[in-house]
C-alpha cells in the first residue's frame, strides 16, 4: 500500500506531463494550421482597408495583431530550421515580416499613412513570396 | 424645413445620395469639390493623381499561354541540355503537375536565334517583322503569377484575382479617369475570331463597381456593337425626335427631383447610345485606311488578316480618345483546330501558325503609332496569363510556366530597348527572386503611366477600401524613362 501511494503521485505526474506535453504540441499544430494563415490573411486585407482609409486606430491594432501572428509563424519555423528541415527561406520572410509589422507600426503612429501603405504592401509581397515556396497542393 | 431648403441642405452639405456613394470614393476629387456634372456623369474625365505619360493602353493577351522561351528568352544552356533532365536544382521551390512528370528538356529543331537592333534583344525566327522593333520594346523577363487552369490565370490577368468578383484592369482605369470621348465608351475589348474569348465578360467587367465602366466587347466586322443598329424602317431624324421628345419630359421630371442620378444617367444613356450609332461603326470602319496601311498590319494576308484588322482597329480607337482597349487573340479566319497559343503538343505547328497571325500586326501598330506620333502617348502591352516550360510535353509541346517567363511593354514613359530582369539558364523560373514582376506589379505600373497612384485609387466596397492591386502590387520603376 505505502509503495503504491508513492508510485501513484508519479505515474500521475508522468500521466499530466505527457498530456500537456501532447497539449502543447495540439496546439502548436493548431496555431499554424490554416486557420492562422487565413486569420493572417483577413487581417492583412483590413490592415490595407484601413491605413487607406486613414483609420490610424484600427490600422494600428490590426499590425500588432499581424506582428504577434508573424511571431508564432517565424517560431515555427525556427524549430523546423533546428531539426533540419530545408526552411531558411520562410524564417527569412516570417522575420521580415515582423520587421515590416514593426515599421507599420511606427508610420501609423506619426500619421503616415502613405508609407505605412507602401511597408503594407511589402509585407503582403513577402506573404505571397513565402506561400510560392510553401504553399500546399 | 421646407422640400426647397431641404433640397439646398443636402447640395450644399454633399450628403446627397451621389455624394454619399461617392464620397472619398474618386480618386483626385474632394466631394466638396466635386462638380455636379461629376456627380451626375460617372463617365465624366477627372484628373490623374499625376502627370500622365500615357492617355491610351493597347493591351495586346496572348491568349492560350505563348511559350517565350520560343520567341525571346534565348536560352543556349536549353539548347545544349535538350534531351536531358531536369537538374533538381533549378525546380526548388516550384510544384510541378505536368503529367506524366517532369519530361526531358525540349527544343524545337527549326528554332533559331539573332539579336536585334543597337539594344541586341534576341528573337526567335518565328517573330521576324517584331524583332525590327526590337528598340521600342521594354522587356519584363521575370514576370510570375500564379499558374492554375488558363481560365483561372487570365482572370488574374485581367482582374488581379483567382475568383471572379473584381473589376478588370479597364475598369479601374475607366473609373479612375472617366471617359476622353463622350461618344464612345472609355473601356473597348477587340477579339478576332468567331466567338468572344474563352472565359469572356468576367474579364472585362466592373465587378464591384458601377456596372457603367465595364468594358464594352466590339464584335469583328461591320456592326461592333449588338443591338446598336437603327432598326431600318426608323430614319436618324425619327430617332432624334422621339429623343428630345423623351429628353424634354424627363427634364421635367429631373427639375422635381434634382437629386435623382439614376433618371439623369438614364437621360445620359439614351443619348450616348444615339451617338455611338454613329460613332462606333465609324471608328471601326478601315474603309478609309490606304492600302499602304492595311499592308502594314498584315490585313492583306489569311493568317494575319483578322487580328491586323483588330490592331488597326485598335489604333483608331486610341485616335478617338479610348482609354483601355483589350485585344485577345483569336484564330486565324477560318482556323478550327489551332485556336490559341496552347501547345501542350506539337509546339511547332502551333506557334509557327500563332505567331505569324500576330507578328507583322504587331509591328505594324508599333511602326504606324510611333510616325503617327501616337506612340509616346500610347502604352502597349504583349501579356499573357503565363508562359510555357522547358521541359516538353507529349513529346512536342510544352506544359505550363508561371515561374519565370516574358512580357514587354512599348511606348510613352518608358525607357525603350532596355531589358529588365531574367530567367535561369534553362528558363525554368525567375534568377532573382527580388526581381520578379507579379500581375499586380504589371498593373500598378500600367495606373502609373496613367498618372494614377494605385494605393489611392481606391472604392469603397461594403465598407471596406478597395485598390486595383488588391493588397500587392509595386511599380517597376527600374523600366521607367
Amino acid at each position: 500500500m505505502h509503495k503504491f501511494v508513492v508510485v501513484l503521485p508519479s505515474l500521475l505526474l508522468v500521466v499530466i506531463s505527457s498530456l500537456l506535453a501532447s497539449a502543447v504540441s495540439i496546439a502548436e499544430e493548431v496555431e499554424m494550421d490554416m486557420d492562422l494563415m487565413q486569420t493572417i490573411e483577413s487581417t492583412n486585407d483590413n490592415l490595407s482597408s484601413n491605413i487607406a482609409l486613414e483609420n490610424a486606430e484600427s490600422a494600428i491594432a490590426d499590425a500588432k495583431t499581424l506582428n504577434e501572428l508573424f511571431a508564432i509563424v517565424a517560431e515555427h519555423y525556427k524549430k523546423e530550421a533546428a531539426k533540419g528541415e530545408d526552411v531558411a527561406e520562410a524564417v527569412d520572410l516570417s522575420t521580415k515580416s515582423i520587421k515590416f509589422s514593426d515599421e507599420i507600426i511606427t508610420f501609423l503612429e506619426q500619421k503616415d499613412f502613405e508609407s505605412a501603405a507602401g511597408t503594407a504592401t511589402d509585407l503582403a509581397r513577402s506573404c505571397k513570396t513565402c506561400h510560392n515556396f510553401y504553399k500546399e497542393d | 424645413m421646407d422640400n426647397k431648403s431641404r433640397r439646398d441642405f443636402l447640395k450644399n452639405s454633399s450628403l446627397g445620395v451621389g455624394g454619399a456613394a461617392l464620397a472619398g470614393a474618386i480618386p483626385g476629387i474632394n466631394i466638396s469639390a466635386a462638380s455636379a456634372a461629376e456627380l451626375i456623369d460617372p463617365l465624366a474625365p477627372k484628373d490623374p493623381h499625376f502627370q500622365a505619360k500615357i492617355k491610351s493602353v493597347i493591351w495586346l493577351h496572348q491568349n492560350g499561354a505563348p511559350s517565350t522561351l520560343d520567341l525571346y528568352d534565348y536560352k543556349p544552356e536549353l539548347v545544349k541540355q535538350a534531351g536531358k533532365g531536369v537538374p533538381d536544382s533549378f525546380l526548388k521551390g516550384i510544384k510541378t503537375s505536368t503529367q506524366g512528370g517532369v519530361n526531358e528538356l525540349f527544343v524545337a529543331n527549326n528554332r533559331t536565334w539573332k539579336q536585334y537592333g543597337e539594344s541586341g534583344a534576341w528573337f526567335s525566327n518565328l517573330l521576324p517583322n517584331l524583332a525590327q522593333q526590337a528598340d521600342k520594346l521594354t522587356f519584363i523577363k521575370s514576370s510570375v503569377t500564379i499558374g492554375a487552369t488558363h481560365d483561372i490565370s487570365i482572370l488574374k490577368l485581367n482582374t488581379g484575382d483567382l475568383n471572379p468578383g473584381r473589376p478588370s484592369l479597364g475598369a479601374w482605369i475607366s473609373y479612375a479617369l472617366g471617359s476622353a470621348n463622350p461618344d464612345l465608351p472609355p473601356y473597348v475589348v477587340l477579339y478576332n475570331g468567331s466567338s468572344e474569348p474563352r472565359a469572356g465578360s468576367v474579364n472585362w467587367n466592373s465587378g464591384f463597381l458601377p456596372a457603367v465602366y465595364q468594358g464594352t466587347p466590339f464584335r469583328p466586322g461591320d456592326s461592333p456593337i449588338y443591338y446598336l443598329d437603327r432598326p431600318e424602317l426608323r430614319s436618324a431624324s425619327q430617332q432624334r425626335s422621339s429623343l428630345d421628345l423623351l429628353n424634354r419630359l424627363n427634364k421635367l421630371g429631373a427639375e422635381n427631383r434634382p437629386l435623382d442620378t439614376e433618371l439623369k444617367a438614364r437621360l445620359r444613356s439614351y443619348d450616348l447610345a444615339d451617338r455611338m450609332q454613329v460613332a462606333a461603326p465609324e471608328a471601326v470602319d478601315l474603309s478609309k485606311e490606304s492600302d499602304a496601311t492595311k499592308k502594314l498590319y498584315g490585313i492583306d494576308d489569311a493568317v494575319s488578316g483578322s487580328y491586323g484588322t483588330s490592331l488597326l482597329r485598335a489604333r483608331r480607337l486610341v485616335e478617338r480618345g479610348v482609354r483601355f482597349i483589350q485585344v485577345v487573340s483569336g484564330a486565324p479566319e477560318g482556323e478550327t483546330e489551332i485556336t490559341s497559343w496552347d501547345a501542350h503538343d506539337d509546339l511547332e505547328k502551333n506557334h509557327n501558325l500563332m505567331a505569324k497571325m500576330v507578328d507583322k500586326p504587331i509591328a505594324g501598330l508599333l511602326e504606324d503609332l510611333k510616325s503617327r506620333g501616337l506612340l509616346d502617348s500610347t502604352l502597349v502591352v504583349w501579356t499573357s496569363e503565363f508562359s510555357r516550360t522547358p521541359w516538353g510535353e507529349s513529346g512536342t509541346g510544352r506544359d505550363h510556366n508561371p515561374w519565370g517567363y516574358t512580357q514587354w511593354m512599348a511606348g510613352g514613359g518608358l525607357k525603350a530597348g532596355f531589358t529588365y530582369g531574367g530567367t535561369d539558364e534553362l528558363g525554368v523560373q525567375v534568377a532573382d527572386k527580388d526581381t520578379a514582376v507579379d500581375t499586380y506589379d504589371l498593373h500598378a505600373t500600367v495606373l502609373h503611366l496613367l498618372g494614377l497612384n494605385h494605393l489611392k485609387t481606391t472604392f469603397i466596397n461594403n465598407g471596406r477600401s478597395e485598390r486595383p492591386t488588391v493588397v500587392f502590387g509595386k511599380v517597376v520603376k527600374e523600366i521607367l524613362a
